[in-house]
């Protein structure tokens, strides 16, 4: 959509190594948009489902307002960023630009040295 | 209708509206009976950004808080989310989930709202603030849409001249009042401003409905023949669900 609207110059959907850079799920992870990361595997994401839909948190004002915290957070952070290898520099991770390198293995442990403050709910 | 024309026709016993950051406004407006609405908006039709998404749901929470029943009129003249690689990097879609979730939870607290659509809005930005609220009035100016047919072309890999023609005679993704009306998502249109304040004050005075009304109203126009009933089966499933 971007790209039917803004032209290919915002973004070209046919740089695969971009779009994964841009909404890839080690991007949403690792910034705090998704609430959990697995293999790409039907299987594991089919047990995540499950497991999650137990976990709902509450839509109250206390969930709500730690999401604004973490939003507005995000946005004076990482504000400047155009690609998501700055935001790990700025987040201070190693080789920010190996992210799509790591083992399924390795960017959880990544992932986990991170901790979750900044994770979605 | 642009802002200038808008506001004073919803409240002639006085508001104090005012721009803040983002292409938003907010402030207080005084109802026919004497209460008080607090008003937002984003206006100029500007795309819904992560900055005025945060900015909107940061006033929609200060209201949630508070301990009064005061009613939410959002004035929405914007035009699609933001297409940004900038914005999308960020996660627009969790700032515009989080302002929907955050209008939501102020309704559920008792805050009726309402939102006035003056201009344009489609896509997450219809989704995230017309379509958020309570009940979704358009007045002269308003000009929305699902999703904008070039883009439905490019996604779904149909052309063009297919889905025009498909939209001439089915609503569900065709734009403008008309269509959106038929399907639900426009409670009601009003065309002429000196009934503005009444009409707003009668909407607000009826009890706040206690499900979703649109795919009722939806399957009543005919615009959206499946949706209501779709609807109810996910709901009695999650139901049961819930109790294993």
């Amino acid at each position: 959509m971007i790209e039917t609207n803004k032209g290919v110059e915002e973004f070209d959907s046919r740089d695969r190594a971009l779009v994964w850079r841009i909404t890839g799920g080690r991007t949403r992870a690792l910034l705090g948009v998704a609430d959990r990361y697995v293999p790409d595997l039907i299987t594991s994401f089919r047990e995540a489902a499950a497991d999650l839909m137990h976990r709902a948190t509450p839509l109250d004002l206390p969930t709500l307002d730690a999401e604004q915290q973490r939003l507005e957070h995000r946005l004076q952070a990482y504000g400047a960023c155009r690609d998501s290898p700055a935001i790990w520099t700025a987040k201070g991770i190693a080789e920010p630009d190996q992210i799509a390198d790591l083992s399924d293995d390795e960017f959880a442990d990544l992932l986990a040295s991170q901790g979750a403050p900044h994770d979605a709910r | 209708m642009t802002l200038d024309e808008v506001v004073p026709a919803l409240f002639p016993a006085g508001h104090d509206v005012v721009p803040g950051p983002h292409d938003t406004v907010s402030g207080t407006g005084r109802l026919a009976d004497g209460g008080e609405a607090a008003v937002l908006g984003v206006t100029g039709g500007a795309p819904l950004g992560i900055e005025s998404a945060i900015v909107l749901a940061s006033h929609v929470l200060d209201l949630a808080r508070r301990d009064d029943d005061a009613p939410l009129v959002l004035l929405v003249d914007t035009a699609s989310q933001r297409m940004a690689r900038r914005d999308e990097l960020l996660g627009l879609n969790e700032y515009l989930a989080h302002l929907a979730k955050c209008l939501h939870l102020a309704s559920s607290k008792g805050h009726r709202s309402v939102s006035i659509l003056h201009g344009a809005a489609a896509a997450g930005a219809f989704i995230a603030t017309a379509l958020a609220t309570d009940r979704l009035v358009a007045v002269p100016g308003a000009e929305p849409s699902v999703m904008d047919l070039p883009s439905i072309a490019r996604v779904t890999k149909l052309d063009l001249e297919t889905l025009q023609r498909m939209a001439g005679s089915t609503p569900i993704f065709a734009p403008g009042i008309e269509a959106l009306t038929r399907t639900g998502a426009v409670a009601q249109n009003w065309t002429d401003p000196a009934e503005f304040a009444q009409r707003l004050q009668e909407l607000l005075r009826q009890p706040a409905a206690s499900t979703d009304e649109r795919g009722r109203l939806g399957a009543e126009r005919g615009g959206r023949q499946a949706a209501a009933r779709v609807a109810k089966l996910v709901m009695a499933q999650a139901e049961g669900h819930a109790g294993r």
